[in-house]
């Protein structure tokens, strides 16, 4: 298997406060990671840091070996609230936004994307819900031929119905050998899908296992991180 | 990995309904204050011309707004994680909104001048109008425009305006950067005070700044003009007043030196420090 991106004794500190202490982790191409965590545990600040928009840390962030920001951003489709774009944009010009700046942006692909969204190119992103935006900056992120995709916190403004939709169909999108990292909180939700768990807890990596590794010591995903977590309680 | 120009355009595009919402403003603006001036008699002269004096007082006025503005929208550019995505270099990215804000600049400058054109149309029916142009402008049949006339010099004042400008756009970047950087090395509940304070702070020197060289820049942009052009020979008595071009060349050095100064000051910060916001 090839290791596709590899994040070494990574500190990350702002505000005086230590975020991210010596992290590490490996992830290999073609999977889809589930990273838990609670708020605040550094998951947002860890996808920041690992795309390249995160200056303040120390350690290395590679990407096929390559650390550089620029490639890691070319490569990497990161999940964005698309503050940037004025409340006047429309989803159509949203996605000539993407076609111009991203090489690696599927048209094709949006346009299905966009359809299963139930979005329509004429929308203005003011207008649009919580949830509807959550499901434009998923169908953005999606049509991009990246290598690893950064779903941050993703589906929480989809109602459960669609989302269910959405989970199940992530795997129709995604390219064999991408990966896909999901944060979230609905664990039980994105099990079905995942090949891998990583769990930041204390500013660290607490635990990184494969889902098959979970699931044969007779737990589900959801209890082991329940577990995980209720130990601090119990401490 | 996105291309200069591919984010140049995107830039641009992002800015250009701020120069037309301006545009649209100051039409409206220069109408009603026309109409007030009309009907209040409140300017001299012409009434036909009222109008065309309406749009020529208040434009350095929303140039001055498009300045502040476009400002503001470069720092939101930087802070903006939409914009920090893109896969492109730190350093194309400041080059890109710089110049995006410059060339939105120079387009409503142009719009402004159909402004004026349109205003000035009522009087351009006028004998007077005419008689006063032609007395001006007598040199051109005698051919002393075209001889008196010099390229480089009004091409310099072009460029120290824009020099200026971008001088602008810079200082207000580093004064944000500075102000950003600072609070986020320090505890959370100050660094919005600390913020505050490294911009007002950085924002008094820029301003104490931009006050002693007021002089100095103003006299050799008039220097360029009257070498260039406009005042020497449009004036009667003027034609002998040569501004000392080499004074008036070093200024524009010199504002050329602190924005390069500025650029690579601006261009580390951006690529070491400075973050988009969640």
């Amino acid at each position: 298997m090839n290791k596709l991106l590899e994040v070494k004794e990574l500190t990350y500190r702002k505000n005086l406060k230590t975020i991210l202490d010596n992290v590490n982790l490996d992830v290999d191409s073609g999977k889809i990671i589930a990273l838990l965590g609670e708020n605040g545990a550094g998951k947002t600040t860890l996808m920041r840091v690992i795309v390249g928009i995160a200056k303040h840390y120390q350690g290395d962030v590679l990407l096929n070996g390559d650390g550089s920001e620029v490639y890691r951003k070319a490569n990497i489709a990161m999940t964005d609230n698309l503050k940037g774009l004025s409340d006047s944009t429309k989803i159509g010009e949203v996605e000539e936004f993407y076609q111009k700046l991203f090489s690696d942006f599927d048209s094709s692909k949006f346009e299905q994307l966009r359809s299963f969204m139930k979005l329509n190119n004429d929308m203005k992103l003011g207008q649009l819900s919580r949830g509807m935006r959550e499901k434009l900056e998923i169908a953005v992120t999606l049509s991009r031929e990246a290598k690893l995709y950064l779903l941050d916190e993703p589906f929480s403004g989809i109602d459960p119905m669609a989302r269910k939709r959405i989970i199940n169909s992530i795997l129709l999108w995604k390219n064999p050998d991408s990966t896909i990292i999901i944060s979230d909180h609905f664990v039980n939700e994105i099990t079905t899908i995942l090949d891998e768990v990583v769990i930041v807890k204390d500013k660290k990596i607490a635990s990184h296992l494969s889902a098959d590794d979970i699931r044969a010591h007779g737990k589900s995903i959801e209890e082991y991180y329940e577990t995980l977590y209720a130990d601090e309680g119990a401490e | 990995m996105a291309t200069f120009s591919s984010i140049f355009k995107e830039l641009t595009k992002s800015k250009v309904r701020l120069v037309r919402r301006l545009a649209i403003l100051q039409v409206i603006v220069g109408i009603l204050l026309g109409f007030w001036a009309l009907f209040n008699s409140a300017f001299e002269g012409e009434s036909k011309a009222y109008f065309l004096v309406a749009f020529l007082m208040i434009t350095p006025l929303f140039d001055i707004a498009y300045l502040a503005l476009s400002s503001r929208k470069n720092e939101e550019v930087y802070l903006s994680q939409t914009w920090r995505l893109a896969p492109i270099k730190e350093s194309s990215l400041l080059f890109a909104n710089l110049l995006s804000a410059v060339v939105n600049g120079l387009y409503l400058v142009v719009l402004q001048i159909g402004m004026i054109l349109a205003a000035g149309i009522p009087v351009m029916g006028t004998n007077e109008f005419w008689k006063t142009t032609f007395k001006n402008f007598g040199s051109i049949g005698e051919g002393k425009l075209w001889q008196e006339m010099h390229v480089m010099d009004l091409l310099s004042s072009i460029a120290l305006i824009v020099l200026i400008g971008i001088f602008i756009y810079l200082a207000v970047s580093l004064i944000n950067f500075t102000g950003k950087i600072v609070s986020d090395f320090l505890p959370e509940r100050i660094s919005k005070l600390v913020y505050f304070l490294v911009v007002v702070l950085l924002g008094c020197i820029g301003l104490i700044f931009l006050i002693n060289t007021y002089d100095f820049i103003l006299t050799s942009l008039t220097g360029f003009l009257q070498n260039g052009m406009f005042l020497t020979t449009l004036s009667k008595d003027a034609s002998d007043v040569r501004s000392d071009l080499t004074s008036n060349y070093l200024t524009l050095l010199i504002v050329l030196g602190v924005d390069i100064i500025l650029v690579l000051v601006n261009i580390i910060l951006l690529n070491k420090y400075h973050e988009a916001r969640i």
